[in-house]
């Protein structure tokens, strides 16, 4: 079975290919372009990249940036011994989902991710 | 608000002035989903507008048309020949354009960059050429400013990333010169050294 990463490194670097479904069963697409953007800004995320898979789908903790849910931020929490590799602090990582409603999907409710990274706990919460 | 379609000889073409804004859009392609803007590097007031679906480049904006026309009010043939220059000067480089822009050096110092991801609306500031693995503190009074400190090194600040950055300047378009401006106050006062 191909994993998402693998598909992402076969998929043309613009086109978004979706990788999760959050938990109002939207779906949420990454694109290699900007996996390329996240990994040169925060370079933990390539040993913790199948968290964000997981934390978009199953979040331990979620925070809407606005009353309409243009932008929400999806939290969970990096296991101790992938922590302890980063600092001495305990830390979770936060995927940054931008929601749009493109005409390529129809005008469906998709996710985009934005960023993400690996803040300390409860840091960004 | 005056904001009206015009349509151009070139059928694939169209541009649209928005007067509240005082900036001109041109558009490439038809295209109605939703954009972002990039300022490109060397023009300013010119941005090359994404789609965000695909980051593709669809179209060309200009700010401050009335300074560039050097009159209020301009007529729609006015228009049509700056949206040409335009697109004879512009449309080339937005072909090839990627979605992402590259990072910028901030003054004299090649280690201190700057990039401004306008489709996740963040401003990164890199005080080293390969910022690593970071630890994030949110700045006590700044919620939106996020410095980055290295473990590895005592702490020290190596970066920044500034979240929200059309609700702190009041447009998806912001200008260069700001956004440099605001990598400049957050090193003085986090970093000055650097």
């Amino acid at each position: 079975m191909i994993d998402f990463w693998q598909r992402l490194a076969a998929a043309p670097p613009d086109i978004p290919q979706a990788f999760a479904v959050d938990p109002d069963g939207a779906p949420v697409l990454l694109a290699r372009e900007e996996w390329a953007h996240i990994q040169e800004g925060h370079p933990e995320m390539l040993a913790l990249r199948d968290l964000i898979i997981q934390a978009v789908s199953a979040p331990d903790h979620v925070k809407k940036e606005d009353p309409a849910g243009n932008f929400i931020h999806y939290f969970k929490v990096v296991p101790p011994k992938l922590s302890a590799e980063m600092s001495a602090r305990d830390h979770e990582i936060l995927v940054v989902v931008k929601y749009l409603y493109p005409p390529e999907a129809g005008g469906q409710r998709t996710g985009f991710v934005s960023t993400a990274y690996s803040p300390p706990l409860g840091e960004k919460r | 608000m005056y904001s009206r379609t015009h349509p151009h000889p070139n059928p694939t073409l169209s541009f649209e002035y928005d007067t509240a804004r005082d900036v001109l859009h041109v558009m490439l392609e038809p295209y109605d989903g939703s954009t972002y803007f990039l300022s490109l590097d060397g023009f300013p007031d010119v941005f090359l507008r994404h789609s965000d679906w695909d980051k593709r480049c669809v179209g060309i904006s200009l700010k401050y048309v009335s300074r560039h026309l050097e009159r209020d009010a301009p007529t729609a043939g006015t228009l049509r020949q700056l949206a040409d220059r335009l697109v004879a000067q512009h449309a080339p480089v937005c072909r090839k354009a990627g979605g992402l822009m590259s990072r910028r050096v901030l003054d004299d110092n090649p280690a201190v960059t700057w990039k401004y991801h306008a489709f996740g609306e963040i401003l990164y500031v890199n005080l080293r050429r390969d910022i690593g693995h970071t630890d994030y503190d949110t700045a006590d009074d700044d919620p939106d400013v996020i410095v980055r400190r290295d473990p590895q090194e005592n702490d020290r600040v190596v970066g920044f990333m500034v979240e929200r950055i059309p609700r702190r300047f009041g447009t998806d378009m912001p200008d260069d010169e700001a956004l440099r401006a605001l990598a400049r106050e957050l090193i003085a006062r986090y970093a000055p050294e650097a």
